[in-house]
């Protein structure tokens, strides 16, 4: 990550989302009118079709409801950096090899200006920044994950010790509840044969509609970044430290 | 306000009044189209954490929606890999999966389709998904490759049969899935 410089970080893809109001004004135009305006650097566009459900309540009993919702994906010519645009959703994602903050984030702010010059953003619903880091040992076998991380499960002695898998996950809370930081560490599928592999998910978001105004956005965004740093500095002990190589 | 709708593998963000959203991590496996949703949502999450859900929205009265979060296309490749492992398909050097399936998000969709094929036309095969490079030209694509314990006649029609349920899909992608087999034993090392 960022903060520390590594000269392997781990990061596989960072996020960062903008969902906005209901009531921000939306239509079939704006993917086509923001594609116009960022083709220049995301030239190559492809549409994918995703699903939501719906759990209603109405007076014969629960509606469930699957929807599906179409999102405009574009991206650089190399493909490692993308544009998403859904129905009053807005993200950019930056694929490994991670670009550096610096890049990343004049991307987000050009997609966030982008989009505020083709729309009215009446509110945001919620943010996110969100790191994914895949972090492959060197060290074959069972591993010691405390040798490796400040944030793992703890077992106790009476239970058994031979785990085959496990999920450990926490929410922090940052200004009054108004941010926070869902930290989600789990072996990386597929790690079995291979050297152990695990994915620490970063994802600081803003949990309370409204919370913030429009033109903080970007404000938000910076804020976030420096507490995913920390928060990833606070996962990690300096044996992963050393397999990343940190640049002093 | 209530936060008891939440679990710890299932993690709701939050859950509020009238209109508003629920929002779930990506861990709900929601890649699947709507005739194979009921057989593929996780038994956990029907039984238990989705039933304890709606107890909490019905009690409440609520109208709500839950969305799947899928903004991140590694966790989809992920979540894609988790359930292709559980559901018994073996997985040849998943980096380069992953590696492959990040340049092409769009074949995220199709895998689960041409799995589900292959096992109705060639049920009790052995799957293996990895990454092709043909050595000889610079080209390189997804492959599952089927292995049987007994090998007939009808194989080859078989895998055609299974191949066209979601060759259509792939026309405008960029990346490319082969259905194929090398007529080896399961057992046999040396898939790809």
């Amino acid at each position: 990550m960022v903060g520390r410089k590594y000269k392997n970080p781990p990061i596989v893809e960072a996020v960062c989302e903008f969902r906005l109001t209901p009531n921000t004004p939306w239509d079939l135009t704006v993917p086509g009118l923001f594609y116009e305006k960022v083709k220049n650097n995301f030239p190559k566009r492809e549409q994918r079709v995703f699903q939501e459900v719906e759990l209603a309540q109405e007076t014969q009993g629960l509606r469930h409801q699957i929807r599906t919702s179409e999102r405009i994906l574009l991206f650089t010519p190399n493909r490692k950096m993308l544009i998403q645009i859904g129905p009053r959703l807005l993200t950019v994602n930056a694929l490994k090899p991670y670009p550096s903050w610096q890049v990343f984030r004049a991307q987000i702010e050009m997609a966030w200006e982008t989009i505020q010059g083709i729309i009215e953003i009446r509110g945001i619903q919620r943010i996110g920044l969100r790191y994914i880091n895949r972090i492959e040992l060197r060290e074959k076998g069972p591993v010691e994950l405390k040798d490796y991380f400040e944030f793992y499960p703890f077992i106790g002695s009476r239970l058994p010790q031979n785990t085959v898998s496990f999920i450990v996950g926490s929410q922090f809370s940052y200004e009054a509840d108004r941010d926070r930081c869902r930290v989600q560490l789990t072996p990386a599928p597929g790690s079995g044969g291979d050297n152990p592999s695990f994915i620490l998910d970063i994802d600081y978001f803003l949990s309370r509609p409204l919370a913030i105004e429009v033109s903080d956005a970007l404000h938000w965004v910076e804020e976030a970044h420096t507490r995913v740093e920390d928060v990833f500095e606070g996962c990690i002990k300096n044996r992963l430290r050393e397999l990343f190589e940190e640049v002093q | 306000m209530s936060t008891a709708a939440s679990s710890a593998l299932y993690d709701i963000e939050k859950v509020e009044r009238e209109g508003d959203t629920v929002l779930f991590p990506e861990e709900i496996p929601m890649m699947f189209n709507k005739a194979e949703y009921k057989r593929t949502l996780p038994t956990e999450l029907m039984g238990t954490t989705l039933s304890q859900i709606i107890e909490e929205i019905e009690a409440a009265s609520w109208n709500i929606r839950m969305f799947v979060e899928r903004q991140s296309i590694n966790v989809e490749i992920d979540m894609l890999l988790s359930l292709l492992e559980t559901t018994g398909v073996k997985l040849i050097n998943p980096s380069q999966i992953i590696d492959y399936l990040l340049e092409f998000p769009d074949l995220i969709n199709i895998i689960p389709q041409a799995v589900e094929a292959t096992r109705n036309h060639l049920p009790g095969a052995y799957l293996f998904l990895g990454v092709y490079s043909d050595p000889e030209i610079e080209d390189r694509y997804l492959s599952l490759c089927v292995r049987l314990r007994k090998y007939d006649e009808t194989v080859m029609e078989r895998i055609e049969a299974a191949e066209a349920e979601f060759l259509d899909r792939l026309v405008d992608k960029e990346g490319w899935l082969q259905l194929t087999t090398d007529f080896e034993d399961p057992e046999e090392r040396g898939v790809f």
